[in-house]
């Protein structure tokens, strides 16, 4: 009865300390494989990071290009528009300003279409080809008003309607590149997103290995009556410490794309306005060429003009710009009011700068916001490297480390399995 | 301090997670209400038998007339205008040849232009050449939309004294203005490319061409009906400039409008050529407020002399003629009829 009692006890002891070495076995395992899980969704998700802010850094830098584009354009369109008025007195300077603008929009154009989906390149081709339609309607209408025909106004119009119209069925060249604008927020947002989520393969898996190397740790404390496994320990602490790095690490990458983004929105506010201001002051001359028929032309200088003004209100450093375009925009009252009460002459003359001081007023605009808009479009290219900064070399340290844990969990659960065989 | 940026970034990755991170507004846009409006009241209308009365008929000529620079008949118009020191007229600022800005002067010019200029000189004395120096007109550019509304409100609600802007006279627009006897025979007629082989509207019809005229015109009107012009294909352009536009770019095979507007725009283009006789009759009148009666007087008293003494014939040539806009010789001026 007491033999048979003890081959019982041993019996159980037997089955129990083999169901240890299964525990141990199954933790050693699962462990290893949550090392190997680490390093491989570790690095992936910090790839797919790093891919997504390269990403958002290039949809930024586009979306200030084809807003650099526009901001030529209209530009240009507002230099044609005033040139017109001033007939065969047309000042060289503004005619040499013109033609850089169109060269400078041509140009972007090309390098922005090298860089974009096909449906965005499609529009960039077709605004690429109203711009050649446009500077011919430009050089129509010079060439009628040099020799005193007014038909030379029609086209003057018409290249107007060609950068920008109110009808759906017409294209036109700031609708389309719009479009193209639209589409990169659209990649930038998306990508901001992709970027985010990439973020938490690390931390999932990081978080959960050192989970499972803790637990193991304490059972083993508890099981085999030894307060540390060497092996496992060292795993632990190198895994904390390449966890809490990385988080951190992502951690700044967050901040400096936030910053970023906050950055590129000053960026695109002040560009916006920049545009409209232009667009703006081209619908100024318009109404004035449209001696009596202006209405619609003030109409639409009243949508750039509000256009303008809201983009500079959500601008957070975009105060003396704000200043000089409503400085500008009661400048135009004043013009207005003139053309208004007959004095026609008064008006031209104060659109073209020869008086009233409305064209320095606007300068004053166009510049301040030129220079936000630059400096902020620098700043946030530059943050946006400071984000994907580091994350390749901690991609590398995730996989060495995954590694070295799973060696050293393998060491360590097999320390304790030697003693059951 | 870098163990609380740690913390800080440890921060942001969970608020990161929590609000799915920033994103970039999309662009600024403005939607602008349109303003109320009201919808204009119909435009009266003449009755068949008021229709079919001589609508160029007008009041006599003011007989005998004042000095030029003078004493002006107490409580008339002219008082008021010469009182205020300038005559406010309106005219068009792009009608080649009648009333168009001259972009190397600056100056508005042209053959309606010419005619405010008699009556201005009718009124305040002068020589013709000190006009524009002496600001004895204040001009306001309007559209053809805008001729009868700025006659109707008056100089001191926007509006002016006395319009000139290729303005037909007819039965509809009595009911609202004053006209002044007729001092130009216009008609409608058709532009074509020289080389188009073209030579009337009806040869237009018949091939299927498109004529371009200026949308809400009265020569749209007139192309539009199909029981006339069945094979035409009628393009409407904002303004009847864009029509040459239109023309030049090979959008139109033709332009329509009045013969006046069509010779400036040959002026304008030497590769284009009017054609045809004119299909419709659009008598001009300077046009005025319909209480102004004594005004409309003293001004066809302006244009009897301008009639007898040679003036319009002399601003025929100089405007018609000698820019080669119309074959000489220079017709006689229209009669003018009275006994409104």
């Amino acid at each position: 009865m007491l033999l048979a009692r003890e081959a019982g006890a041993a019996l159980g002891r037997l089955a129990g300390q083999g169901r240890t070495a299964n525990r141990l076995r199954g933790l050693q395992a699962a462990t290893v494989v949550a090392a190997i899980l680490f390093a491989l969704l570790g690095s992936l998700g910090l790839a797919r990071r790093d891919a997504a802010i390269d990403d958002v850094r290039q949809a930024s830098s586009q979306l200030i290009a084809v807003q650099n584009i526009r901001v030529s354009l209209v530009q240009a369109d507002s230099i044609a528009t005033s040139s017109y008025l001033a007939g065969g007195q047309e000042d060289p300077a503004k005619r040499t300003e013109y033609l850089a603008a169109i060269a400078r929009a041509t140009d972007q154009l090309v390098d922005v279409s090298n860089g974009v989906d096909s449906a965005d390149a499609a529009r960039l081709a077709e605004a690429s080809e109203l711009l050649g339609g446009y500077v011919g309607l430009v050089e129509q209408a010079r060439a009628n008003n040099r020799q005193g025909f007014p038909v030379g106004a029609a086209y003057q119009r018409q290249a107007n309607a060609v950068v920008t119209n109110d009808a759906p069925e017409d294209a036109d060249i700031v609708t389309l590149l719009r479009e193209v604008e639209q589409s990169q927020r659209a990649t930038i947002n998306e990508r901001l997103d992709d970027a985010h989520r990439a973020g938490v393969w690390f931390d999932a898996a990081g978080w959960t290995l050192l989970g499972m190397i803790v637990v193991g740790m304490l059972w083993l404390a508890r099981r085999f009556k030894r307060l540390v496994n060497v092996p496992i320990a060292v795993a632990g602490v190198l895994l904390a410490i390449v966890v809490l790095a990385g988080t951190s690490r992502q951690g700044s990458s967050v901040s400096d794309a936030d910053e970023a983004v906050g950055t590129l929105q000053t960026a695109d506010l002040a560009t916006q306005s920049r545009a409209a201001g232009f667009d703006a002051r081209s619908q100024e001359a318009l109404a004035l060429i449209n001696r009596g028929n202006g209405q619609a032309n003030e109409a639409r200088w009243l949508i750039a003009q509000a256009t303008a003004a809201q983009s500079l209100d959500r601008c957070r450093v975009c105060g003396p710009s704000a200043l000089a375009f409503g400085r500008y925009s009661d400048a135009h009252e004043r013009l207005r009011d003139a053309d208004d009460s007959g004095d026609w002459d008064g008006a031209v003359a104060m659109t073209l700068g020869n008086q009233g001081g409305l064209v320095n007023e606007f300068d004053a605009f166009a510049d301040a916001t030129e220079s936000v808009s630059d400096d902020n479009a620098a700043r946030a290219d530059e943050r946006l490297g400071d984000a994907r900064s580091g994350l390749g070399m901690l991609r590398i340290v995730t996989i060495a480390a995954g590694l070295i844990v799973a060696v050293l969990v393998a060491i360590g659960y097999g320390q304790r399995l030697r003693e059951y065989r | 301090m870098r163990r609380r940026q740690s913390v800080a970034a440890l921060v942001a990755v969970a608020l990161w997670g929590c609000s799915g991170g920033t994103s970039l507004p999309d662009a600024v846009s403005v939607e602008v209400d349109a303003p109320a409006t009201t919808a204009p009241p119909p435009a009266p209308e003449c009755s068949e038998a008021e229709a079919a009365e001589d609508a160029t008929r007008s009041y006599g000529p003011l007989s005998p007339m004042p000095a030029p620079g003078g004493a002006m008949p107490s409580g008339s118009k002219m008082e008021e205008i010469a009182q205020r020191g300038r005559l406010i007229v309106g005219i068009s600022g792009d009608t080649l040849l009648f009333g168009s800005r001259n972009p190397f002067t600056g100056d508005l010019e042209g053959f309606d232009v010419d005619m405010l200029k008699e009556v201005a000189l009718a009124i305040f004395g002068g020589r013709y050449e000190d006009v524009d120096d002496d600001e004895l007109i204040e001009y306001r550019v309007i559209t053809y939309a805008q001729r009868l509304p700025a006659l109707e409100a008056g100089p001191d609600d926007g509006g002016v004294d006395i319009v000139a802007h290729t303005m037909t006279i007819n039965c509809d627009r009595w009911l609202r203005i004053a006209f002044s006897s007729k001092y130009y025979d216009a008609g409608q007629k058709v532009l074509v490319k020289q080389d188009s082989g073209i030579r009337n509207i009806g040869q237009l019809d018949a091939e299927g061409a498109r004529v371009c005229a200026p949308l809400g015109s009265t020569n749209i009107d007139e192309i539009s009906d199909e029981a006339r012009y069945p094979g035409l294909e009628v393009v409407g352009r904002a303004d009847i400039s864009d029509c040459l536009v239109a023309l030049q770019q090979g959008d139109a095979d033709a332009v329509t409008g009045d013969d006046t507007v069509l010779a400036g725009f040959v002026a304008q283009d030497p590769n284009t050529q009017v054609v045809g006789d004119t299909f419709t009759e659009e008598p001009y009148g300077l046009g005025m407020n319909v209480d102004d009666i004594d005004f409309v007087e003293f001004v066809n008293g302006v244009l009897e002399d301008v009639r007898s003494n040679g003036r319009w014939t002399e601003l025929y040539e100089k405007w018609l003629l000698d820019t080669g806009a119309l074959d000489p010789p220079a017709p006689e001026p229209p009669a003018a009829v009275y006994g409104r």
